[in-house]
């Protein structure tokens, strides 16, 4: 892309000459005076503005100073045929002008200045450009920390919630009593659910398998507390066992189906886990229990977060036909 | 003595049926609810004299039984988690339990409702 310059200067003659010299070499927006010129301002985009000094209605620094802060990204450059001392200095203070040229000027020698100026121009938008990039870049780090520990928090509350485990406790009790052989299978169960809270929390992700095994642990514990009321059932086609997903969502997708909806012997809980096309879907029988408006919806936007990282497909989650669905994005490793 | 046990889950209401009847064979279970729902139908119509009432229940937080019919029957709140004691000493608890539940605890429970029953038929 050709550089462009804006040449203002109220005499015809020296914009004729101007335009005839440079115009194999940049594009030219030639202006009469700072009213034209402004005009052009605001409708090009201009690398390089060269003004006369001495013109009827606004001196050439003057037009500098008052667009300043409208367009401060092009490089400025004052002409003149008097040496104006008072001119020089304001051209640089209150015009931030980058040169000042006498008349009459040599084309070689004004040439080497323009391309100079031009260079310079292009150097400070690759700079700020640069710096634009690097602002962006820290921006999107800082968040990304943020939004790893905050998948590490989301971890570590599942880990001790204390709702959970004493349930599992007291469901472990009457157990004990009542059915030793499930007593003894129920701790199993339990300390598998435990394990593997405590070592796949800092996985990125792990295989189907290995979370529908954690999952059947955890489902076990919840059946042991709602006998049939909960009913649940997972149809997942062998293939598909080594795709993977990040650890703990369908869990927590099991987990919130319990939290928010009622279980009772008059309404039982279903929740249907299934393989569609490539995706894992969770459905449930929407019933949400009366205290659900407190719920906060962390553990989802958490997930999505931490989808976010792995595939360009999202989660999804949402009510169709009365039913509650969830669908995760299976994510193939290699 | 005349009670009813609210519950969401099964083994617990069994293992609680279980442990009252160790403790006091003559005690009369008259129903086992799991709802808000299905409670508060139940003692609109129906008279007891102890409540046990787990907090966390299968439609609802049980404080939504107060908002909906008056109770002066003494409660022991039995709960997994200890976090809403103080909303539950708001309505008329006797006890607060903690899950799983240990015999001693239940005990002294039931010790306590007995006191208050007998400086209840004092008082008439």
């Amino acid at each position: 892309m050709p550089y462009t310059i804006l040449y203002i200067d109220d005499e015809p003659d020296n914009l004729l000459a101007f335009k005839a010299i440079f115009r194999r070499y940049y594009t030219l927006f030639l202006a009469k005076s700072a009213a034209e010129a402004l005009f052009i301002l605001q409708t090009e985009t201009i690398h390089l503005i060269i003004s006369d000094q001495r013109m009827p209605q606004m001196s050439g620094v003057a037009f500098f100073e008052q667009i300043l802060t409208d367009f401060p990204e092009p490089i400025r450059m004052i002409l003149t045929g008097y040496s104006d001392v008072q001119a020089i200095i304001d051209a640089i203070n209150k015009g931030k002008v980058y040169h000042y040229i006498t008349k009459p000027w040599k084309m070689e020698e004004l040439k080497v200045i323009i391309d100079n100026a031009l260079d310079s121009y292009s150097l400070k938008r690759k700079n700020q450009l640069l710096e634009e990039e690097r602002t962006a870049y820290l921006l999107k780090a800082e968040q990304q920390e943020k939004r790893r520990m905050m998948a590490q928090l989301e971890t570590l509350k599942n880990q001790i919630s204390p709702h959970f485990l004493f349930n599992s406790m007291n469901a472990l009790t009457s157990l004990i009593a009542s059915n030793p052989p499930k007593a003894i299978e129920f701790t199993g169960h339990f300390s598998k659910v435990y394990r593997a809270m405590l070592e796949m929390g800092t996985e990125t992700l792990i295989t189907l398998q290995e979370e529908l095994v954690f999952v059947n642990s955890f489902i076990f514990l919840q059946q042991m507390r709602f006998a049939q009321n909960l009913q649940i059932t997972i149809t997942v086609p062998t293939f598909y066992l080594h795709h993977c997903l990040p650890p703990f969502a369908l869990q927590l997708l099991v987990e919130n189906a319990i939290k928010h909806n009622i279980i009772s012997d008059s309404k039982p809980l279903t929740i249907d886990i299934l393989i569609e096309k490539d995706w894992l879907v969770d459905v449930n029988n929407l019933q949400r229990r009366g205290d659900t408006e407190s719920s906060t919806g962390i553990g989802l936007n958490n997930l999505a977060a931490r989808y976010s990282y792995l595939t360009h497909q999202s989660p999804f989650f949402g009510v169709i036909n009365q039913q509650y669905v969830a669908r995760l994005p299976l994510i193939q490793e290699g | 003595m005349k009670a009813i046990i609210v519950e969401d889950e099964k083994p617990a209401r069994d293992n609680l049926e279980k442990l009252l009847l160790t403790l006091d064979p003559f005690i009369e279970i008259q129903t086992k609810l799991d709802s808000v729902e299905n409670t508060v139908a139940w003692l609109s119509t129906n008279q007891t004299e102890l409540i046990f009432l787990d907090i966390h229940l299968a439609d609802d937080l049980c404080f939504k039984i107060f908002e909906q019919i008056d109770i002066a029957t003494p409660i022991i709140f039995t709960t997994a988690y200890d976090q809403y004691a103080i909303r539950a000493f708001r309505v008329n608890s006797l006890d607060y339990l903690l899950k799983p539940i240990e015999q001693t605890d239940l005990q002294r429970s039931l010790e306590k409702f007995k006191k208050i029953k007998k400086v209840f038929i004092l008082l008439i």
